[in-house]
């Protein structure tokens, strides 16, 4: 490593190259992306914090705002009422903040605000001519109410860049309804698309994750940097910004979409297998990988993704197991693709895996120079040194809360890389900071706030 | 990336593992390279004054936006396990069977939590008393175990087991509830309000007539995305950006392209 480092760049080998410019362990001596961008995130559950979270792993100073003491909803949330980080506040030091809030509050500073007392809405409005991004996820609405959305921002900060994010959008005849994540992704489209087929008696299914809320807010957030980017080198103006869930859902759907407008065939769920594509699908194995282990998550048996949709590949595939007749039968992708010789491929690809665990299959797909993946859970993806030296994932030591593991940005960049100081901070932890810095309050000023409970 | 592996339903509900039946990985992997991609134009124009190189793959776009699943593995070696279509996190917060499919509800926190419980009590006053007389289930996060969940969506079934999506959705959104059928895409296609507002439209394509799109989802006051067209044959703009911007010349253009360079 060292070696690489002091030769001319110029005459590395491209690994050694990308190595030394990605250097992980020099994220921090380099500049942030978003140096000098101040965002206020006013935003609850992970569709508005992912967006503000990202901006913050670029660097933009970032101060969340959240009802005082209890704080936003998503800390309330944590898996099976378990695990949870301490302290909620410095006012309920014996509650945690649940993880449910992970991985969408990174770096930020936490400012607690009531929005029902006037004497916030002031502050908001110190705040909005400081500010360069807003980010903001409540009902539409809701915000130009308490008169500090966008219109009203705008006229003391006409460089103002506002980000409304939400289910269905802040006009039209379902305007009104409320949304989340999860509805995302039932009202959009991908849900009905998504599990195993009726034959195989599946139900449709939901992305497991909170991917209409993280994904969305990546959309929104890169959307908020081109307008930045418009702002301070072509027009000097601000911008108002609408992203909804289902819209984004729709934008992504688009062969299905267009499948239905050109045929009128409605797409159905096609399990672990892939309509366009035969062989590139997940298979059972029959084994576990780790049938001694206690917990039931490991006790289950393999799946290994694999992809032979290439005519050589696919001959080698059946070779692989034993059925050579398959590829004399199937030998070109359209013969393969079809719904009945998937259902007819698959079953013997499995039989072939019965007796094989993850990656034992792995083995022999790669031995047969096949493009494939066994099925990981968290554990074993944490277990990769990969990652770790990339820097998607990192073990952090975090101001409050000690060591955490956690993800970051993965957009790897050699000048400016992002990075996760910290995961994320308790309810109103940085109120005096935040608010002696940008309003000019007095420490005296801030406790009567405090007492009112305003902060 | 652990993201297969937490889709489905659990073992014992007959699930496995599962894909999602669209190119998330993708998608998401490409929107994070768009964003650093932009990001880096930013920083040029601002302080960096030169350009940089963005690397980003599918796999740590997935592992960026896969909740708190690295977070719990390390606190206590945790292994995200599938949930099927409920939450683990959030007490209701589910998709559920009803009379014609499925419906979603969702509402944690208190606000809704009691909202959703009302509609229900319109219908079935038992069910809403069952619910909220019950003390195991007053503070929020006591919902979030596995049998205060089997608890509330036994009861939540009971009721929407006899209607339809539709009247689900009308009952629940009487109280301002978030919920909705899960829609198959010939009704996500037709649905009145993404029709109103645009989200989907009909690109009349110079290559390939009029084709049913998704439109951009960028809804912006000063800068409103748009798709201008959805692809262009391969090489359809050789013509225009080889003179153009590099200035080659007929015969040089046709020498390449005997060539089979171009
Ligand atoms: C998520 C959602 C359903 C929550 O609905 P909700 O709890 O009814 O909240 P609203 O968005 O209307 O927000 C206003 C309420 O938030 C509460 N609130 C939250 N933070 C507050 C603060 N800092 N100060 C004062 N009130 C606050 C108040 O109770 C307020 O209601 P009130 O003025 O009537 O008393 C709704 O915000 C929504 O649809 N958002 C768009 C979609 C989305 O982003 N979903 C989340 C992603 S999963």
């Amino acid at each position: 490593m060292t070696a690489a480092v002091s030769k001319n760049l110029k005459d590395m080998t491209f690994e050694d190259f990308c190595r030394t410019v990605f250097d992980t362990t020099k994220r921090f001596e380099k500049p942030e992306t978003l140096k000098g961008v101040r965002v206020v995130s006013t935003t609850q559950y992970i569709l508005g914090p992912s967006c503000a979270c990202y901006l913050a792993e670029l660097g933009a100073e970032t101060i969340k705002v959240e009802l005082p003491k209890r704080g936003e909803p998503m800390r309330h949330t944590t898996p099976f009422n378990e695990p949870f980080l301490y302290p909620l506040s410095r006012w309920m030091p014996d509650k945690g903040t649940g993880l449910g809030f992970f991985g969408a509050n990174a770096n930020e500073y936490f400012l607690s605000l009531d929005f029902h007392k006037p004497e916030a809405i002031q502050i908001m409005k110190r705040l909005a001519a400081k500010t360069d991004v807003f980010c903001e996820n409540y009902r539409a609405g809701t915000f130009d109410r308490w008169g500090i959305g966008y219109r009203q921002h705008a006229q003391v900060n006409p460089r103002t860049i506002y980000q409304w994010m939400g289910g269905f959008g802040g006009w039209g005849p379902g305007r009104n309804r409320a949304s989340y994540d999860i509805l995302g992704q039932a009202q959009g489209g991908c849900f009905s698309i998504t599990g195993w087929h009726k034959e195989y008696g599946g139900m449709p299914s939901k992305q497991t994750i909170w991917i209409m809320d993280y994904w969305g807010g990546a959309i929104s957030a890169f959307n908020i940097i081109a307008c930045l980017y418009w702002r301070d080198n072509v027009s000097n103006k601000g911008n108002f910004l609408e992203y909804s869930q289902v819209h984004g859902a729709q934008r992504h759907l688009t062969d299905f979409i267009s499948l239905y407008g050109k045929t009128g065939v409605v797409a159905q769920r096609f399990g672990n297998w892939e309509p366009l594509l035969c062989v590139h699908g997940i298979l059972k194995c029959g084994k576990s990988s780790y049938p001694n282990s206690k917990n039931p998550q490991e006790q289950e048996v393999g799946f290994c993704f694999v992809s032979a949709y290439k005519d050589e590949d696919f001959v080698n595939l059946c070779n692989l197991i034993n059925r050579p007749d398959l590829a004399k039968k199937y030998p070109t992708h359209s013969d393969r693709v079809g719904a009945d010789a998937q259902s007819a491929i698959y079953p013997e690809l499995e039989k072939w895996a019965a007796d094989k665990t993850k990656e034992q299959a792995w083995e022999e797909f790669k031995k047969a120079g096949l493009v494939s993946q066994p099925v990981w859970n968290s554990k074993e993806v944490s277990a990769q040194e990969h990652y770790h030296l990339r820097g998607s994932l990192a073990w952090i030591d975090d101001p409050t809360f000690g060591d955490v593991q956690t993800q970051v940005l993965p957009a790897l960049m050699s000048e400016t890389p992002p990075r996760v100081r910290w995961v994320f901070k308790p309810v109103g932890a940085d109120n005096e900071y935040v608010l002696a810095k940008l309003c000019g309050y007095s420490g005296s000023h801030i406790a009567e706030l405090e007492q009112k409970e305003i902060i | 990336m652990g993201f297969i592996h937490g889709t489905g339903a659990p073992v014992a509900f007959g699930g496995t593992p599962t894909r999602s039946g669209w190119w998330l990985a993708d998608q998401v992997g490409g929107t994070f390279a768009a964003m650093g991609a932009m990001a880096a134009l930013f920083a040029r124009e601002k302080f960096l004054g030169k350009g940089q190189f963005v690397e980003c793959t599918a796999a740590e776009g997935v592992m960026r936006i896969i909740d708190y699943n690295w977070g719990w593995h390390g606190m206590d070696g945790s292994v995200r396990p599938r949930y099927g279509n409920w939450d683990l996190a959030i007490n209701i917060y589910a998709v559920n069977p009803c009379a014609d499919g499925q419906i979603m509800v969702g509402g944690g926190h208190d606000r809704l939590w009691f909202r959703i419980w009302r509609a229900v009590g319109k219908d079935r006053p038992e069910l809403e008393q069952h619910i909220c007389e019950d003390p195991k289930l007053r503070v929020v996060t006591d919902r979030l175990p596995h049998y205060m969940q089997v608890e509330t969506y036994t009861t939540m079934c009971d009721w929407t087991k006899d209607k339809t999506r539709a009247q689900c959705e009308k009952s629940l959104q009487e109280e301002e509830v978030a919920s909705g059928g899960v829609s198959f895409l010939d009704e996500v296609c037709e649905f009145p309000h993404y029709k109103y507002r645009g989200h989907l439209e009909i690109c009349d394509d110079t290559n390939y007539g009029k084709v049913l799109i998704g439109a951009s989802s960028f809804i912006g006051m000063n800068t409103p995305g748009r798709i201008k067209w959805i692809g262009r044959t391969v090489g359809q703009d050789n013509e225009d950006v080889y003179r153009r911007l590099a200035g080659l010349d007929r015969e040089r253009l046709k020498a390449l392209r005997k060539g089979g360079v171009i």
